[in-house]
């Protein structure tokens, strides 16, 4: 019917950005009072968000595709929708049962596979094979290291959620939030392996490198060989080489170039909230910024489940956007003030990453530290680096040469109302 | 959970829905992505009205339909632009379609393993790197004008095909 055919061809001059504006009165005039002809403009958008949204990918099978969400329907649809979950519910079961694309190396804290027919394991112990879906590491302490047969591979630590599909043997991972260090085998040259965060696109060949993101900006740091990355925000496009850094930010006038990374830094004092990733921010009665420590439970690691338990914590990230890398040394120092409602037990402990990229470890104070607070609830304690002994026997012994991640600070079992007023790595004396 | 993370937990769980159907009302990725920003700071400004016993998504639409609307109004003078009647018909008109998108993106999986490896490189040309058609035009020699007629039949057929998928799944209504 030409009437359609003119509508579609309308509707690929919109979506591909050349209508012009007799065209689009045109258009205006096709949509105007006509339900059909609207319906079939919001089928077209919504084909074509779709395939901005998948990079225009095609993934491996038909069950890896979309997750299936639960989904709020208007009280009109409600009738379609019945025949439709029914017919759904068929089309899972003739699917058949997905193959593997990576494997775990090792694990810690709280994770969770999600794969693309809702089913979810939590038991992400060492040598589990794993088909295409989303791992979530949900507090500071979580971490996982993930290997594809290549000999490619990924860690993932602090709270953070990746996707991960195989398409047409192109490895597809998406960072929604979070840290991601990849170090990459070479891929074939028409496969690269390609990064889609929340402000980026990375595509890589074979390299080593980090990845930061949030909602709002991404930041890679290349270790070894070279990364393209674009900016979503515009479209522009940056080659980052080894030993440099980039940002991409969605904000408009940001700068999106790669410069040297910068020299790491072995001291730092905390900047509240900024360097907050876990806490709720408040100001004492006298003025002082604190961030008070919030409830989560700990089940333990994945080879090591135990009766879950409640922890406060309170999380920062010394190596924001904005600071140099933090590089611990030798006979440093963290020093932590605050408050409590009474004299506690606290544990400190961080999360490093090595000096030329990828996750490195976890380090805490071995069974915590007793902590008496003055008479107007403060106290400060100092805690020498030796005293931060590695949690899982995979890590390196010391923390010291590698660069601190995250630091986190933990009352266990009961709330002692610990409100953290500042942090400090002091270098040795 | 503060009110901050379960806000950053829902949006990072939902943003892409709602950015399709900004995507609807504003085809221009780059007005879309202006406008998707401040629908995310709008609806944390809103957040501490949220009712966490209502659905997310249509909570989340109802306030993007508002920016959309903002942003219609400073353009106004633009031709570039849908009229508010016709805005506020398609918003209507997408309440109707939500039930059937998902149904429909599932579809396209399959319909996309049907393309010709030479379809295949056409979208992923066009939408899987950024400028890659002007690229590939400058450096084969073909049109722009060729390669996007080429994407405009891709479409038609991928249209076609989820209308055929929906209709042997049973949705009379596809």
């Amino acid at each position: 019917m030409p009437e359609e055919l003119t509508l579609n061809t309308l509707l690929a001059k919109l979506v591909d950005e050349t209508i012009e504006a007799d065209e689009l009165l045109q258009l205006e005039n096709l949509l105007d009072g006509i339900p059909d002809a609207q319906s079939q403009y919001l089928r077209y958008l919504d084909l074509h968000a779709e395939l901005i949204q998948s990079g225009g990918e095609v993934p491996v099978s038909e069950s890896q595709t979309t997750p299936k969400k639960l989904r709020w329907l208007p009280a009109a649809a409600l009738t379609a929708a019945a025949g439709i979950a029914i017919a759904g519910v068929a089309f899972f079961f003739s699917e058949s049962k997905p193959q593997p694309v990576i494997e775990i190396v090792d694990s810690g804290g709280s994770t969770e596979w999600e794969g693309w027919n809702g089913e979810t394991n939590s038991n992400l112990t060492a040598g589990t094979p794993l088909p295409a879906g989303t791992i979530e590491t949900f507090a500071a302490e979580s971490w996982i290291e993930l290997a594809f047969p290549d000999g490619t591979s990924a860690s993932l630590t602090g709270p953070s959620v990746l996707t991960i599909a195989v398409v047409d043997g192109r490895k597809v991972l998406r960072l929604k939030k979070g840290n991601l260090s990849v170090d990459a085998a070479k891929q074939p040259k028409d496969r690269a392996m390609k990064i889609h965060t929340p402000s980026a696109e990375a595509e890589v060949v074979g390299t080593r490198f980090n990845i930061a993101t949030n909602a709002l900006s991404t930041q890679l740091t290349v270790n070894e060989g070279k990364v393209r990355m674009t900016r979503l925000a515009d479209g522009k496009i940056e080659d980052v080489v080894a030993n440099e850094e980039l940002v991409a930010a969605l904000e408009k006038g940001t700068s999106f170039a790669a410069a040297p990374r910068r020299v790491a830094v072995h001291a730092w004092t905390s900047k509240i909230p900024r360097d907050t990733i876990q806490g709720q921010h408040e100001i004492s009665e006298s003025g002082v910024d604190g961030i008070r420590a919030e409830a989560h439970i700990w089940k333990g690691e994945p080879n090591n489940p135990r009766d879950p338990i409640l922890l406060h914590s309170v999380v920062f990230d010394p190596s924001s956007r904005k600071s140099p890398p933090l590089q611990l040394v030798a006979g440093s120092r963290v020093i932590i003030r605050g408050r409590m409602d009474r004299s506690h037990q606290i544990h400190p402990g961080f999360a490093t990453k090595k000096e030329r990229g990828g996750f490195a470890g976890k380090y805490a104070v071995k069974n915590g530290s007793p902590i008496k607070i003055d008479k107007g609830g403060r106290f400060e304690a100092e805690f020498p680096l030796i005293s931060f002994v590695s949690t899982n026997p995979r890590f390196p012994k010391s923390p010291v040469g590698q660069e601190m991640m995250y630091l986190w600070i933990n009352t266990v079992k009961s709330d002692a109302g610990l409100v953290v007023e500042s942090i400090e790595l002091k270098k040795p004396k | 959970m503060n009110p901050e993370s379960d806000f950053v937990r829902l949006w990072t769980c939902h943003q892409a829905e709602v950015e399709r159907y900004v995507f609807s009302m504003i085809p221009r990725r780059v007005d879309a992505a202006e406008v998707l920003q401040n629908v995310s700071v709008l609806l944390w400004k809103k957040w501490d009205k949220y009712d966490p016993e209502r659905p997310f998504v249509p909570w989340a639409i109802r306030f993007a339909y508002l920016e959309i609307l903002k942003w219609r109004q400073k353009l106004a003078r633009e031709k570039l632009v849908f009229s508010d009647s016709l805005l506020e018909q398609l918003h209507t008109r997408h309440d109707e379609e939500m039930p059937l998108m998902e149904a429909r993106q599932n579809a396209l999986t399959g319909c996309m393993k049907l393309l010709t490896d030479q379809q295949r490189k056409w979208v992923e040309l066009r939408y899987g790197r950024h400028g890659a058609v002007k690229r590939e035009a400058e450096e084969s020699g073909i049109s722009m004008h060729k390669i996007y007629y080429a994407l405009e039949k891709i479409r038609d057929q991928l249209q076609l095909c989820i209308e055929h998928r929906l209709q042997k799944e049973g949705w009379s209504d596809a």
